[in-house]
């Protein structure tokens, strides 16, 4: 998983770099909320970010309420790195949307524990935006079944998306999840099938008749 | 009744002495934990430069610029440039255990504007004289190490 570390002193970032790389973590370190918010714009950007309250160009603070305010099925998972202790700064870094937060300086068993239910979260995440979009996918496959389809009186092929006619069977089984088995209905079997049988039958007593070298045999 | 005869007076000296308490406190134990710097050990990277090494450097070379810009600050009366400073460098000395430093550093950040640039000249003398110890440590374990 990708971490985005947004910390203006040195010392710090590299500390916190080294202890999730350590951890297995892909490690993107920025030194100020500006060039942290110019990753979390873009696309694939990092699912969870450990900013620093207090940083010049744009705090922690400001990046928590841009990234909030961008519709996403996975939002990015955030941490609040703070020196500020007093309820009413935790709850203010809270609403601004940061996930959760961690107080400076920081411990570094903390801080993996913290990061531990962050990836948690996010992987609950996309799980459930995958299954939503599988779920999507579905139902656009089942609108695609609904309403009127062109359908030949004769054939009964249908007429499809691109205005090519297409047998039913194959329509079907490219539009939903359906599958086919072929085999022959009663009826069917009464009407057609048992009609050709009796007349290959038939075809089959009168070239026994004829001599064996005959030209007639194969006609 | 008030114990001071000035309750301006008398709030300086409780805050004076709250913070040499606390400074005492903080520096009576070792300048610096090297145990929290050694167990970056675990994290060093295959082919990596020495990362302790590396911390250290970092560290002996962003005190300086953080204590001059709190000097600074002081001289200029700047009391935001000054708490920034003293933020940045509580954070960096915890992270290294360097725990004195930590410690004198959240005082300048906690101490109120009136206060302020009165306590601040005497905090940052103590810090120097920790730094300097610290810096003789660290250059020991840096020597041992490359």
């Amino acid at each position: 998983m990708k971490i985005l570390i947004a910390e203006d002193d040195e010392i710090s970032r590299r500390v916190l770099q080294v202890t999730l790389a350590a951890e297995g973590y892909e490690v993107v370190a920025t030194e100020n909320g500006a060039a942290a918010w110019a990753i979390l714009e873009k696309d694939d950007s990092p699912n969870l970010a450990i900013l620093d309250w207090m940083m010049p160009e744009m705090d922690g603070l400001e990046v928590c309420r841009r990234a909030r305010q961008q519709p996403t099925p996975t939002p990015v998972y955030i941490i609040l790195l703070t020196a500020k202790a007093l309820k009413a700064d935790v709850v203010q870094g809270l609403d601004a949307g940061a996930n959760d937060y961690i107080l400076k300086p920081f411990n570094r068993d903390e801080l993996r524990a913290r990061v531990r239910v962050g990836k948690t979260v996010v992987n609950l995440q996309q799980n459930l935006a995958a299954q939503v979009k599988e779920l999507e996918n579905a139902l656009i496959q089942v609108k695609l079944l609904q309403g009127i389809l062109p359908i030949c009186s004769y054939c009964k092929d249908i007429r499809n998306d691109q205005n090519y006619w297409q047998q039913l069977d194959h329509y079907i089984t490219e539009h939903s999840e359906a599958q086919f088995s072929h085999s022959i209905c009663p009826t069917c079997y009464e009407s057609v099938v048992k009609k050709q049988l009796e007349k290959r039958a038939e075809k089959k007593l009168s070239n026994d008749k004829l001599p064996p070298n005959s030209n007639l045999r194969s006609i | 009744m008030s114990d001071f005869p000035d309750n301006t007076d008398g709030k300086k000296r409780e805050y004076n002495r709250q913070s040499e308490s606390k400074v005492a406190n903080k520096t009576s134990f070792d300048d610096v934990d090297l145990a929290v710097l050694l167990g970056f050990a675990d994290m060093q990277g295959e082919d990596e430069p020495d990362l302790i090494v590396e911390l250290i450097d970092l560290y002996l070379a962003d005190f300086p610029q953080q204590l001059s810009i709190m000097k600074d600050s002081v001289s200029r009366a700047d009391e935001i440039s000054l708490k920034r400073a003293a933020h940045t460098l509580k954070g960096s000395s915890g992270n290294l255990g360097i725990n004195g430093i930590a410690a004198i550093c959240q005082l300048i950040e906690e101490t109120d504007s009136s206060q302020s640039f009165q306590n601040s000249n005497e905090l940052i003398n103590q810090m120097e004289e920790i730094f300097a110890r610290v810096r003789l440590i660290f250059l020991a374990e840096r020597q041992g190490r490359i």
